[in-house]
């Protein structure tokens, strides 16, 4: 598989936007927590084995949004556990903040491949869609592979469409089985990711 | 009424505004931010939206349609009808410019039907008319009007049970309290809180004299609003009168600490589990995560007991107060009524002694709930 490049060629961003509003308090916000731990140990091993370099990114949105963790590199990423889920969910705030950062990574040399999976329990309180439109009109978020995830039975299912851009949406109704499917879900996103940035690869050879 | 919900509700319209009514899902994204420990009455609330039912509430809720809406959400949502009126409830309070002068009527229902009112008084007036003869030569000569009534009493006040009451005589200048009238059905009317208040003060009836009640008129159990009547008390009616109302705000303080108490207890239990679980998954994998969360957990349930020790403490304070206030009193006993944790309060009460040092041990009351609900 190797075409003669090195390791820093290969790079993955993962994006994730964790809705952290008072309606994920509780088991939502627990069994997030640790998907996201399970899930991210699992991939280690499949990015290692591929020779891919994966940075983990995470935002927090509730009333405002915030960087979370920060282009941490996969192997030295361990999952600190959210502890407080409080406030109104801003979604508009993450795609903004989302946005902002595709604007600056687009002046980057280094080009990556980027994938964004959006936890949630719906019912944002904002009007995002135009947010949403921000980030999909960066040359970056044109490209991303987005995935979103509904939590609990009661999922607004309109905006995980809305951002995925298609109307298959995985709800996880019931959360315990969430883990195992967020790390196959995670895994098929970066066997893609990974396609994608090695057709890129080819094609700038 | 959940207290907490009550308050969130009212906050959540006067921040993003009364037009949130209109907007049933952004509503109901609000709702399930602020209220994650509710999810069942956020539902019944976003389904009162929905149907239209808040909007019949608008501009300022009517407490005369409270009944009828009750009974429209509750076909609509199949919830039985004290669930479907507490959700008015809830609704009304939020959207009432003054919330404090619904409070009576939130809480008192309207009076029994028309037939059963209309037939005890016949009992009664028979009973009188064949009692003395006196009696209708007085009611002759004094223009006053009388009227039996059968009054229900309210969650928060009282014997929730059907207070049957004697035929009295009120006139519109004093309240004095005879047994002799004729009964006179077109005076049956809707009776305030204070004034049922005032009738127990005297174990005897307290009839209505208002022709159109409205909430303006209805009075507030914290500020009761018959000077005249109660100026015309005597010091024992008065002192009664006190008695009943100290009663019901110590009852209300013991309800809100039962009331923390137990969604304290339901968020412990359910945390204690997922500790179970962590500390197995801990034993399975050793993973330094599952020790992470052990931790917080930890913390988590600390904190959790502090709050129901806190609860426990406020709920024993008030149950002391009314221990005192009570001690032994059945009629006072019997405005501590209602609901099933109103019962827990009574039973506690009746166990109880004046001047008795209360400590009601977390178990002894997770105890009690438990029973309740396996009574249930």
């Amino acid at each position: 598989m190797s075409i003669g490049l090195d390791n820093t060629s290969y790079i993955i961003r993962l994006y994730l936007l964790c809705d952290v509003s008072g309606s994920m308090h509780g088991v939502r916000l627990i069994a997030l927590n640790r998907a996201l731990n399970h899930a991210l140990t699992h991939i280690q091993r499949s990015a290692q084995s591929r020779k891919v370099r994966v940075y983990v990114n995470a935002l927090c949105y509730s009333t405002y949004a915030k960087w979370y963790c920060n282009d941490v590199l996969l192997e030295q990423c361990y999952w600190q556990p959210i502890e407080q889920a409080q406030g109104i969910s801003q979604l508009g705030q993450a795609f903004k903040l989302l946005a902002s950062r595709f604007k600056t990574l687009a002046d980057s040399p280094f080009d990556s491949t980027n994938i964004v999976l959006l936890f949630t329990d719906g019912k944002p309180t904002d009007a995002y869609q135009s947010s949403l439109q921000q980030l999909l009109q960066t040359r970056i978020g044109q490209n991303t592979i987005r995935l979103g995830f509904g939590l609990g039975s009661d999922t607004d299912l309109e905006c995980l469409q809305a951002f995925q851009g298609t109307s298959v949406v995985p709800v996880f109704t019931r959360l315990a089985p969430f883990k195992h499917q967020l790390t196959h879900s995670l895994e098929h996103a970066l066997q893609l990711g990974y396609l994608r940035a090695l057709k890129s690869l080819r094609l700038s050879i | 009424m959940n207290q907490e919900i009550q308050t969130i509700l009212r906050r959540v319209l006067q921040r993003y505004g009364r037009d949130l009514v209109k907007q049933p899902s952004l509503c109901d994204a609000y709702l399930a931010d602020f209220l994650p420990m509710h999810p069942t009455i956020r539902r019944y609330l976003v389904k009162a939206l929905q149907s239209g039912i808040v909007s019949q509430m608008l501009p300022e809720p009517d407490p005369s349609k409270f009944m009828d809406l009750s009974k429209q959400l509750a076909r609509v949502t199949s919830i039985d009808l004290p669930q479907a009126r507490e959700i008015i409830q809830y609704w009304a309070h939020a959207l009432a410019s003054n919330p404090n002068q619904l409070i009576p009527t939130l809480t008192t229902n309207k009076p029994k039907v028309l037939s059963t009112t209309v037939l005890g008084a016949s009992v009664l007036t028979m009973g009188l008319l064949l009692g003395g003869g006196w009696a209708f030569y007085q009611w002759q000569a004094t223009p006053a009007y009388a009227v039996a009534t059968v009054v229900e009493s309210s969650d928060l006040m009282s014997g929730a049970k059907p207070v049957f009451i004697e035929v009295v005589e009120v006139t519109n200048k004093a309240a004095t309290v005879q047994g002799q009238s004729t009964p006179n059905t077109q005076g049956l009317s809707f009776v305030p809180i204070a004034q049922a208040t005032l009738a127990m003060t005297s174990n005897t009836a307290w009839a209505a004299t208002t022709e159109n009640p409205s909430a303006s008129t209805l009075t507030n159990l914290a500020e009761p609003v018959l000077p005249n009547a109660l100026a015309n008390l005597s010091p024992e009616q008065l002192q009664r009168f006190q008695q009943v109302q100290h009663t019901q705000q110590l009852n209300q303080d013991a309800l809100n600490a039962l009331q923390h108490f137990v969604e304290h207890h339901q968020r412990y239990a359910q945390k204690k589990q997922s500790l179970q679980t962590i500390n197995l998954m801990w034993a399975n994998t050793q993973q330094p995560y599952y020790q992470q969360q052990q931790q917080a957990m930890s913390g988590q349930l600390q904190q959790l007991e502090q709050q129901l020790d806190e609860s426990l403490g406020l709920y024993n304070t008030a149950l002391q107060g009314l221990c005192s206030v009570v001690n032994g009193d059945v009629l006072l006993l019997d405005t501590i009524q209602g609901s099933s944790l109103q019962n827990i309060i009574k039973q506690h009460v009746s166990e109880c002694q004046a001047n008795q040092v209360l400590a009601l041990s977390r178990e002894q009351m997770i105890q009690g709930l438990q029973m309740l609900q396996a009574s249930n």
